[in-house]
């Protein structure tokens, strides 16, 4: 009898994570100003196929969906935090963003691009800049799979590598990965 | 205007019966209650539904980080552990403890029920899956108390007693492996 206890308990553990999950695609790319310092990201979000129905049920136009999402995401700052040498970097609220379908293997998928501006440049020589991403209602998990998603443009591509590691024991909700870009003096 | 959503809220309602630490207090506390008798049944249901109702409103404003899992667990414990000893129901200190457990059961489950927000469909997603979270905590507890207080007597109480030890042993076994897990 205590055996078909322990075993039923150790089934029901993994129901106590039963709350609802999705995941996000990203892509990144770091924008710099003339003086090659990192002045924004912008950020691409591919919603999964469960959450963009969901979402598009609502039946609302995309300008007013995606005003609700950003207007959300900013009480939440945008499930991002940006860290430069363990050194939290403030950025401003975000005015730039697009929200719109587009199609993968013919279904739709909602795609929110948003642009994440430092209040200061910032110069990344010599220095490691992490991309935290983290939904502190462990619902979403935002992925990037691998570097080639994080875009270094011409400020920073011959410097820098970005790197993107998967995080071992990861759970549904929470985050999955350490992202990072690291640039040479 | 907020739309009633069937995804939300079976989310929200199936969200305490797939929680094992929720559904062990539940059980417990249910047949704390009615194992009491008629006197104080539906006060006690009462009191559990207005505690859950207070602990969604403290969750939402404050969202305490303390580690309501163990707690949860230890109160299903020690709830099935009171049932099996079946003290004097006409007791003023049991019925006072049966009030007690009521109130902060029900606090603690609602403290622990965290509705899912995802950015764009908030007010939707929050009410709906309260609504169904709700819905579930009162109707197993009622279901749950109603069937315990109809078979309260039943061969000299002992069905009562015998559910609670389950409900006991797995609430000790689950509480010894995330204070296990916890440790590593």
């Amino acid at each position: 009898m205590m055996k078909k206890i322990a075993l039923l308990c150790l089934l029901l553990s993994p129901l106590s994570y039963g709350h609802f999950h999705y995941q996000i695609d990203s892509t990144a790319t770091l924008r710099s100003n003339v003086k090659k310092q990192l002045q924004a990201v912008n950020f691409s979000w591919v919603y999964g196929q469960k959450v963009t129905d969901l979402m598009l049920q609502s039946g609302d136009d995309m300008n007013t969906l995606g005003r609700a999402v950003i207007n959300d995401l900013a009480k939440l700052h945008y499930f991002t935090y940006l860290e430069f040498n363990n050194k939290r970097v403030a950025t401003d609220q975000v005015t730039l963003y697009q929200l719109e379908t587009i199609t993968i293997n013919g279904k739709p998928r909602l795609k929110l691009d948003f642009t994440l501006v430092l209040q200061s440049p910032l110069y990344l020589h010599g220095g490691r800049l992490d991309i935290i991403q983290k939904d502190t209602g462990d619902s979403a998990s935002i992925f990037y799979r691998n570097a080639t998603r994080l875009l270094l443009n011409q400020g920073f591509e011959t410097t820098c590598k970005a790197e993107v590691n998967a995080i071992q024991g990861f759970k549904a909700g929470e985050t999955p990965e350490t992202v990072s870009i690291h640039c040479r003096r | 205007m907020i739309e009633f959503s069937i995804t939300w809220f079976l989310d929200g309602f199936t969200h305490p019966l797939e929680t094992p630490s929720h559904l062990m207090l539940l059980l417990g506390l249910a047949l704390f209650i009615g194992q009491q008798g008629k006197s104080y049944f539906i006060p006690h249901i009462a009191l559990f539904s207005i505690a859950v109702v207070v602990g969604f409103i403290i969750n939402h404003y404050f969202a305490p980080r303390w580690n309501n899992e163990l707690i949860l667990l230890s109160l299903a414990l020690f709830t099935s552990l009171l049932v099996i000893f079946r003290f004097d129901e006409q007791s003023r200190i049991i019925q006072t403890i049966v009030a007690c457990l009521s109130i902060a059961s029900g606090i603690l489950l609602g403290l622990d029920s965290s509705p899912i927000i995802i950015p764009g469909l908030s007010a939707a997603t929050f009410y709906n899956w309260l609504l169904g979270a709700a819905l579930a905590l009162n109707l197993t507890l009622l279901i749950i108390a109603i069937i315990s207080f109809l078979i309260r007597n039943l061969f000299q109480g002992i069905i009562l007693r015998v559910l609670s030890s389950w409900i006991a042993t797995s609430a000790l076994f689950v509480l010894t492996l995330f204070l296990s897990n916890a440790n590593r």
